[in-house]
């Protein structure tokens, strides 16, 4: 039996890398680990992801897939067997989509206004961000109460998908000026921290959230620099 | 072959092409709906409801349970009546390349229309036009031109109902604001899947005519 060749391109504070990395690692899939400097891209990369030069990329026999959330439901189809992260029934399944969707359209998007924008635009950008994690604390009380994950007792799609961005609570507050309410005004949302930074297949490969701030100022301060 | 399943109402407006792709893939797979019009300027209580997250259309109720997003939509069609017309390949990789591309068109393709309509025309993207040259590469790639003009081949497939709203509204904008697309010289393959599209039954009722889009166009313009 040939062995499958699976390698990812990444860049280490990226959420996006991340959720690649979560989703191999909670499968037990191996992995060769590349990692990018985004102001010198390997022409591996280039090649791989010729439209967006961007990272995650991951190569699997050969074959290069790009944007985090396709990667993993590409993994969960290509490694079925091992920790499902899709969920069978066609309902439960929309609701995880949805929710990784929302980290993308909200919390991200609000999460890059906050590192780029400025004056009002950056207050507002605060709010936002803070708005779509109660929303996350919300729907974690809806959709699985008393459970740690959406996905129950386990990880799934919609807890990958958002996952990466804990690590960054902390660089965010930074750049955002702002102190995050605690669990009193989001139990769910911080039961589900917890609960994600006690399994061992996150803890593998997420990086320090303190490095991560580090990044996040760098970042902010090109952006004030060029203001 | 109509598939009569109980209780299931689309909340829609006639002019979004999100709301246009869940259209078509309901009717491609011929499933029995009750299609709720819906006034964005005075939200109903159920679409609040339905969708209290994002407060948008298009939403999929079915029996009783709301799905919003289109793509996720047309996932769950596709995943709950798997038989008739099946839009997503079943190759994993092929999916992965779907599921790209209708990403690729929401990042760039919808949004540089959207930032077009939003100028009255002033914003005009030079990329767009590259864009949509990666798309008809995209086509070339992934749809046997031997099979028929869509990326599934002969029928339409995921891809093919993401992008069907664009056989409308391009020319709509072309036609009202000067929106300059892609020629058929550089995107042959693209025109002749639009051009499909247009003619496709399913499509004719999913799609707004072209002439009442202008309308709908012109008077957002004018109220400006």
């Amino acid at each position: 039996m040939s062995k499958d060749s699976v390698k990812l391109l990444n860049f280490w504070p990226s959420m996006f890398g991340l959720r690649v990395r979560y989703a191999l690692d909670l499968k037990g899939v191996s992995y060769d680990y590349q990692e990018e400097s985004l102001s010198n891209k390997s022409k591996e990369l280039l090649e791989a992801n010729p439209i967006y030069t961007k990272i995650p990329v991951l190569i699997h026999n050969g074959k290069p897939i790009c944007e985090s959330l396709v990667i993993i439901d590409y993994i969960d189809s290509v490694w079925p067997g091992s920790h499902k992260l899709l969920p069978e029934d066609p309902y439960e399944k929309a609701v995880a989509r949805f929710w990784a969707d929302f980290g993308d359209r909200k919390l991200f998007d609000a999460g890059s206004r906050l590192r780029r924008a400025m004056g009002e635009e950056h207050k507002k950008a605060g709010e936002d961000f803070k708005w779509a994690l109660m929303k996350i604390d919300e729907a974690l009380g809806t959709i699985a109460p008393g459970k740690p994950f959406f996905g129950g007792d386990a990880m799934n799609f919609a807890d990958v998908a958002l996952a990466p961005f804990i690590c960054w609570f902390k660089g965010y507050q930074k750049v955002g000026g702002f102190v995050l309410p605690g669990p009193e005004e989001w139990p769910n949302l911080y039961k589900w921290v917890d609960a994600v930074n006690s399994v061992d297949a996150i803890k593998k490969s997420t990086p320090s959230p303190d490095k991560v701030a580090e990044f996040a100022e760098v970042l902010r301060k090109r952006v004030l620099g060029a203001a | 072959m109509a598939c009569h399943d109980q209780d299931v109402t689309l909340l829609s407006f006639w002019p979004s092409p999100f709301s246009m792709r869940v259209k078509l893939a309901l009717l491609l797979k011929g499933i029995e709906h009750e299609d709720l019009s819906q006034d964005l300027g005075n939200k109903s209580k159920l679409l609040l409801e339905s969708n209290p997250v994002h407060k948008k259309v298009p939403v999929l109720i079915h029996k009783g349970k709301p799905i919003a997003e289109s793509a996720i939509i047309v996932h769950y069609i596709d995943e709950v009546w798997p038989g008739t017309s099946p839009l997503l390949p079943q190759d994993a990789f092929l999916r992965a390349q779907h599921r790209f591309w209708t990403d690729f068109f929401e990042k760039k393709i919808s949004d540089s229309l959207d930032r077009f309509i939003r100028s009255n025309g002033a914003a005009v993207n030079e990329e767009f036009i590259q864009d949509c040259l990666l798309l008809e590469g995209a086509l070339a790639e992934l749809g046997d031109e031997e099979e028929g003009p869509f990326f599934g081949g002969a029928s339409m497939s995921f891809l093919d109902v993401m992008l069907a709203p664009s056989a409308v509204w391009i020319p709509a904008l072309e036609q009202v604001m000067g929106l300059k697309p892609a020629s058929q010289e550089q995107c042959p393959r693209l025109h002749k899947l639009f051009g499909a599209v247009t003619e496709h039954p399913s499509a004719k009722v999913a799609l707004p005519q072209i002439e009442k889009l202008k309308e709908f166009t012109q008077a957002r313009l004018v109220r400006k």
